[in-house]
């Protein structure tokens, strides 16, 4: 008998870790799922079962539906952008340069501070009265070229992705420069030795070898651009109109309308939206693997 | 059944019973909540009351700490604690999660009052309520219940600021109709091309369609009939669709931004303080809002309290008179559900004895009866008087279904200046939006 507990000690050991899992994301998953079926308004003590009421409700409102193909949008274009950028960086800075600690410190830095606070930070510096990036052009001769980007449906988005490629490139940049630097340097003499180039080296050494790095890149992109909230409520709060309205922020907004039952149910609907490509993006580099 | 299969049928069994919580439809009877009060009124009479003071007024931080800390002093059997949350929503998260604050200084909507979160003062404090200007006690009556819940420290006044160094430099004559203030408008351009004519900010949207095409509705049919409807939905009152204002109120929007009399772009990513700022440095002519605006800017920028002159709403319908709207500020509650119901009476006697002063800080009217008090310049408070004195007023203070807030009436205006709504389509998405927020309960 002891023996046997001895030998599933180790189990115990995940129960910490496991009661906090529960506590604060299976238990609040399942009491939101039950939420959903509730037309509870977040303040009052009623609330009544309503079926499915509000997944129909969010498919049938274009302001929804809007909101949902711009989060789409946006889900897949911060996740190109970020790899992109921050690829480039690592295989830059991976380089013999001088100073390439200060620069990775520098590229960094953006994504220790608060995405809502660079958000405004950005939002001042873009306004049209007085706004530093006015004053920077102006000072260079293009003021004719500025524009209060953020007050047209077309721009603000794009400025919205620029903000947030800007801030977290840093953070996949530093996950790429470990995938490079543990790529063992004999493959890239063995590739010499054949006669490869640069770009054949790229290719057949350098990308295969960052599989790892990149699966982690693409899928916390994949979740963090589906869910961005801060940097839109900063700089445009899903304006224009509803322009650049993502769905974490019209889940905020129902839910500060009264409206919490619909609100979760529009939450479980991001969860499965997020969980898709993820679980897609996932399975498919198991099995390259 | 092995052992892994009774793992997971416990698991689906925790699993489901959790999400049929979250789903079973809930009634409190008043016979749980009154045993609940029961006991805590028995703990609460042992010990020192420990009392949350929410508001949102970033503006009179200094003087709400200031009064707090004067209190709690004078109050040993007293601890009082300030809750300084700008936004409305953290109001909302405190009491889904069951920490209903002691005293809420803005915003109550009705759904909390309905719900019993505040304390009927007509019932519980009458006179107190019998001291407030009985206008602005209509003003705050929840129309459904018929009772007083929160009672306004200051008064307010809605209407349009202007430069009077500005007017008087170009010979503009305060106008009285849309078509003179589209004319005052074009000269300010026309003539000083680096100002503002006339300035919106986001906030501004929201609160337009209240005071401009809502205002007119309601000066017609009268302020407590017209929020009777408001609360009820009833469209036969309203007419959303059939008055024409909200139409009408796109037409003269849409008209006004063709000609470049205000500046989008600002209307979109502008807010209060580039308006405070513009208004300082002489860069805008006109802007509409309420006298609360004045005591925040003035505060900000002092000098300018020499130059700023306050006039009526010029009316969007073409055959009608300038207007001015009355409205409360800076309503006040107690909680009904707290222990310490008599500590929070005393508070609140204290808070309206001292309602001068705070007046005086915030710069604006005061609502209890006989308290005068000199809250801005002479020739602006005169301007305001004159307003109210000599034009149509009204309560142009619409209720509005539970979440409809401001903002998201400033979501749809945005959408029509960007050209994602057709101004024929403003005055049904208004409504459609205005339903939604009444259908979801």
């Amino acid at each position: 008998m002891l023996k046997k507990i001895k030998a599933n000690y180790y189990k115990c050991m995940a129960l910490p870790a496991f009661l906090l899992f529960f506590c604060f994301f299976i238990y609040p998953l399942c009491l939101g799922i039950g939420m959903s079926f509730t037309n509870w308004d977040g303040v009052s003590a009623e609330k009544t079962f309503v079926g499915l009421w509000n997944f129909r409700e969010f498919f049938r409102d274009s302001r929804a539906i809007h909101t949902m193909l711009t989060t789409i949008k946006y889900g897949l274009l911060e996740p190109i952008c970020i790899n992109v950028v921050g690829l480039g960086l690592a295989l830059f800075l991976d380089s013999k340069l001088k100073m390439t600690n200060l620069m990775r410190t520098f590229v960094y830095l953006p994504s220790v501070i608060s995405a809502l606070v660079m958000g405004y930070v950005w939002q001042l510096m873009l306004r049209p009265d007085g706004g530093a990036v006015r004053q920077v052009m102006e000072f260079l001769g293009f003021g004719a070229h500025f524009k209060a980007w953020l007050a047209y449906p077309d721009s603000a988005l794009w400025i919205i992705l620029l903000v947030n490629v800007w801030q977290f490139s840093g953070p996949a940049m530093v996950i790429y420069l470990a995938g490079l630097q543990s790529v063992p340097q004999e493959l890239y003499e063995v590739a010499t030795i054949d006669g490869a180039g640069y770009l054949q080296k790229l290719k057949c050494v350098t990308f295969p070898m960052l599989k790892p790095a990149f699966q982690i890149n693409v899928i916390t992109n994949i979740i963090g651009a589906l869910s961005v909230h801060d940097s839109v409520v900063a700089l445009t709060d899903g304006g224009p109109g509803y322009a650049t309205e993502t769905i974490s922020v019209y889940i905020y907004r129902m839910s500060a309308g009264a409206r919490a039952g619909y609100a979760t149910a529009v939450a479980i609907i991001l969860l499965l939206i997020t969980m898709l490509p993820t679980i897609f993006i996932y399975r498919a580099m198991q099995k390259e693997r | 059944m092995n052992k892994k299969q009774a793992t997971c049928m416990a698991a689906a069994v925790l699993i489901l019973t959790t999400v049929l919580a979250g789903c079973k439809t809930t009634d409190v009877t008043t016979d749980q909540t009154a045993e609940q009060k029961d006991s805590q009124k028995s703990e609460a009479s042992k010990e020192v009351a420990e009392l949350t003071f929410y508001h949102r007024m970033n503006t009179m931080t200094d003087y709400i700490d200031a009064f707090v800390d004067k209190y709690n002093d004078e109050h040993p059997n007293v601890h009082i604690t300030t809750d300084l949350q700008t936004d409305s929503a953290v109001l909302q998260a405190r009491y889904a999660a069951g920490e209903d604050p002691d005293i809420v200084l803005g915003p109550q909507s009705t759904q909390y009052m309905v719900d019993g979160k505040y304390l009927a003062l007509d019932e519980a404090m009458p006179e107190l309520v019998e001291s407030v200007k009985p206008e602005l006690v209509d003003i705050v009556r929840e129309l459904t219940t018929d009772h007083v819940y929160r009672l306004p420290t200051g008064m307010g006044t809605y209407g349009m600021f202007y430069d009077r160094t500005i007017f008087k430099e170009l010979g503009i004559e305060n106008p009285d109709t849309w078509e003179e203030f589209l004319n005052a408008c074009r000269m300010v351009k026309e003539q000083k091309p680096d100002v503002y004519p006339f300035y919106l900010e986001p906030d501004n949207l929201g609160h337009q369609v209240y005071y401009l095409p809502l205002g007119l509705s309601m000066l017609d049919n009268g302020m407590l009939p017209y929020n009777k409807a408001a609360t009820k939905n009833d469209q036969s009152i309203l007419r959303f669709m059939e008055d024409g204002y909200l139409d009408l109120y796109a037409e003269r929007l849409m008209e006004m931004a063709e000609e470049g009399l205000f500046d989008k772009e600002a209307a979109i990513v502008g807010n209060a303080d580039t308006a405070s700022e513009g208004f300082a440095q002489h860069k805008i002519a006109m802007m509409l809002d309420g006298t609360w605006w004045y005591g925040d800017a003035i505060t900000q920028y002092p000098e300018m309290a020499s130059y700023i002159g306050f006039m009526p709403i010029p009316s969007i319908k073409d055959d009608r008179d300038a207007y001015g709207s009355v409205d409360y500020d800076s309503c006040i509650s107690i909680s009904a559900t707290s222990p310490y119901q008599e500590e929070l009476k005393e508070f609140l006697t204290a808070w309206f004895d001292d309602a001068g002063k705070y007046c005086e800080t915030r710069k604006c009217p005061c609502s209890v009866k006989g308290v005068e008090v000199s809250w801005g310049d002479k020739t602006f408070v005169k301007e305001v008087d004159d307003v109210l004195n000599n034009y149509e007023t009204g309560v142009v203070q619409t209720e509005s279904p539970n979440g409809f807030y401001t903002a998201e009436i400033a979501n749809i205006v945005e959408e029509m200046l960007v050209g994602s709504l057709a101004p024929d389509d403003f005055a049904q998405t208004f409504t459609d939006e205005w339903n939604a927020a009444y259908g979801s309960k």
